[in-house]
């Protein structure tokens, strides 16, 4: 990324209206994907001073400001007590300490990036986003959004609702970017399954979401429910790991998950 | 664009450009510690303490520094020395390249955490990568630095 000019805001207003008035502005997130962009950029919007590095736990769930490193999120009680390993896994594996320190939430979220196993990880938390201008929107309407408009994320709300979940993932090394990873999450008998790098931005399972919505799962179903899983989702080929092989990782992970959080009969 | 910044405990003003990395401009102001090998924000060689925090320094817009607080290893006066000397009695050094940004990260993990197991010691150093030590005498010296006082 080239920078002409770099802006550093004193508030989402006056970041917002810069943003919203050229092509060319673009936000600053933790910066540590800047080397891998080739764009020319007019005005790189820092939000530091916008008050976005908090992390608050309320009565209705986790409010996170889209400028909170991931560092904190690994090494915070209340992430931890309200959404287990579901996030604290994949936080932990990414890079190094160094690094974790400086990606915030919010840069991670907004690119919808494809090697992320995070943003499955928080799809099945069934995470809102808080965007200055738009408002709210599920991260799962977020992530199936053709080109999404500019706007600023400013917040990451996780739902207090007793959600149970499981997040796997396959890598290559221990703090590398996963080969495929899959989330399932169940809530009652509401259940969300999403994927991420197949390679690709993150999905959901819908039709197997919908099937299984308001029915009770039990965990000889697991079996039948992974295949249509593992069925649901277009998969490619990288150097990291064949088509084939992230297809069987899905089935393998997605039965494993449905034996764990499904009920005995 | 002027920055002003205290490395090592003393207040410097800089001129910099919107595309300059804390890395580079930490060596051209004489910090020769601070060493750059991947230039990607995956090795780690490049750590230094920015407000406290163990980061990368190959990956932030020196910009961005403005108003920080910046340490690096010759700032750490006796420190650095310590964790040298652990190093050498158990074998931790290879050819030294990556020394200095171990020695920050190292610094900066004794004061994050109490009484870590090996596996937390482990978890907390994979960002500073080692191709000579084949990490187990390193994870011993970091040990070795926990317990001292």
């Amino acid at each position: 990324m080239i920078i002409q000019n770099y802006v550093k805001p004193a508030n989402l207003e006056e970041a917002y209206a810069l943003l919203v008035k050229s092509k060319g502005n673009r936000l600053l997130g933790g910066g540590t994907f800047l080397k891998r962009t080739h764009l020319r950029v007019a005005n790189a919007i820092d939000l530091s001073d916008c008050g976005l590095d908090y992390l608050k736990k309320e009565k209705d769930g986790l409010h996170i400001g889209a400028y909170t490193s991931l560092r904190k999120l690994e090494t915070s009680e209340e992430v931890l007590t309200q959404c287990g390993n579901v996030l604290k896994d994949p936080l932990s594996h990414l890079i190094g300490v160094q690094l974790r320190n400086q990606i915030t939430i919010g840069g991670h979220v907004a690119p919808r990036f494809g090697f992320s196993d995070i943003i499955p990880a928080l799809m099945i938390l069934d995470a809102k986003l808080e965007f200055y201008h738009r408002g709210e929107i599920s991260l799962i309407s977020y992530m199936e959004e053709e080109k999404p408009e500019k706007d600023i994320l400013t917040e990451i709300f996780i739902p207090e609702e007793g959600r149970k979940g499981k997040m796997q993932s396959m890598r290559i090394s221990y703090n590398d970017y996963s080969v495929f990873g899959l989330g399932v999450s169940r809530c009652k008998n509401s259940w969300i399954i999403a994927a991420g790098n197949f390679p690709g931005r993150a999905k959901c399972a819908s039709a197997v979401m919908k099937e299984t919505e308001g029915r009770k799962v039990t965990k000889k179903d697991a079996g039948m429910l992974s295949g249509k899983i593992a069925e649901s989702f277009v998969y490619g080929s990288n150097y990291r790991g064949s088509a084939e092989y992230r297809k069987e990782l899905c089935r393998v992970f997605a039965r494993r998950a449905i034996e764990e959080l499904a009920d005995e009969n | 664009m002027k920055i002003n910044v205290t490395l090592n405990g003393k207040k410097q003003e800089w001129d910099v450009t919107p595309n300059e990395y804390l890395a580079e401009t930490l060596r051209k102001n004489g910090c020769f510690s601070v060493k750059i090998s991947c230039n990607d924000g995956a090795c780690g060689t490049c750590t230094v303490l920015l407000n406290g925090k163990p980061t990368v320094s190959c990956e932030v817009l020196t910009v961005r520094a403005d108003g920080c607080e910046i340490m690096t290893v010759e700032g750490m006066g006796e420190e650095a020395d310590k964790i040298a000397d652990c190093l050498v009695r158990v074998g931790g050094e290879g050819c030294g390249y990556c020394a200095p940004g171990f020695v920050v990260l190292l610094y900066a993990m004794k004061r994050e955490m109490k009484n870590p197991t090996y596996e937390k010691v482990r978890e907390y150093l994979n960002g500073n990568l080692c191709r000579c030590t084949g990490y187990v005498p390193r994870i011993d010296a970091a040990l070795e630095y926990m317990k001292e006082t």
